[in-house]
């Protein structure tokens, strides 16, 4: 492990696996010290609905070397930009979580090298779109359509 | 030959002090660095403290019990804002990926199943 890496290893055990930096970016380190990202994007399309950017749980070494952290301060200066920057890459996703009460049902959508855009659901099954959303409506209703057809 | 390290009683009584304060509160809002100079020691020494006492990091017990106090929540009706919320989480998001990454299960799947 690097000495950047032991330091931003330090500092998320310190905040006891929950770190939200001050441009709102949360980073979450696991018990297996594997570690996400989250980054809501605002304002949601509709109320009820979360909605935004995400770095799925990578061993703690990959997180590291996936967003080239330096030390601490990139981790504290990070901004949404950097969660784009992952997004285009293929290595961050958009969440679209319908949430209502203890409900919720969320799907991810990650682009790939050609540009075609892969959904994957909470048990990791994926299918590929016919076309690339970039609209928040269009993961929105994406989303719902599939919900509905789930029987939700 | 295996050597076991003694602490001070007032590590120990730190250590104590700091569970107590974790079992608490849920949410905590301090770093445990800032936390176990208030406490007197050093963040290392309560760390390895609090290992050899309750044979887990600080880390993975915060974790360990902030998902029980989830269940718990849960089993009550709470909804998936306020256990976030209660939990420290600042994103639902967070939460229920945590949520899913302990247990293998969404909050909600678990949900059914307690009703």
């Amino acid at each position: 492990m690097t000495r950047a890496a032991k330091h931003i290893y330090t500092l998320l055990d310190d905040h006891l696996g929950i770190y939200d930096n001050p441009q709102g970016i949360e980073f979450i380190m696991n018990l297996d010290d594997s570690v996400f990202v989250v980054s809501p994007i605002k304002p949601p399309p509709e109320p009820y609905v979360d909605y935004g950017l995400i770095y799925p749980c990578q061993p703690f070494n990959t997180f590291i070397d996936d967003f080239h952290f330096s030390g601490t301060r990139a981790l504290q200066t990070m901004t949404q930009d950097k969660m784009w920057a992952m997004y285009h890459k293929g290595k961050a996703e958009i969440y679209c979580t319908l949430v209502v009460r203890v409900i919720m049902y969320a799907l991810y959508f990650r682009l790939t090298k050609n540009n075609r855009m892969i959904v994957r659901d909470d048990y990791d099954r994926e299918h590929t779109l016919e076309m690339v959303f970039t609209s928040p409506l269009q993961f929105l209703e994406y989303t719902e359509s599939h919900f509905y057809q789930e029987g939700g | 030959m295996k050597t076991e390290k003694m602490f001070k009683r007032r590590v120990l009584s730190a250590v104590t002090c700091y569970k107590q304060i974790l079992d608490d509160e849920c949410k905590i809002g301090q770093q445990a660095a800032k936390l176990s100079l208030q406490l007197g020691v050093s963040r290392n020494v309560l760390q390895e403290a609090f290992r050899k006492l309750y044979g887990e990091t600080i880390r993975e017990y915060k974790l360990r019990i902030r998902m029980e106090r989830s269940l718990q929540l849960l089993d009550a009706g709470a909804n998936l804002k306020v256990i976030t919320r209660q939990l420290g989480y600042t994103k639902i998001r967070a939460f229920t990926s945590a949520f899913k990454k302990h247990y293998g299960y969404t909050p909600t799947t678990m949900a059914k199943s307690l009703t």
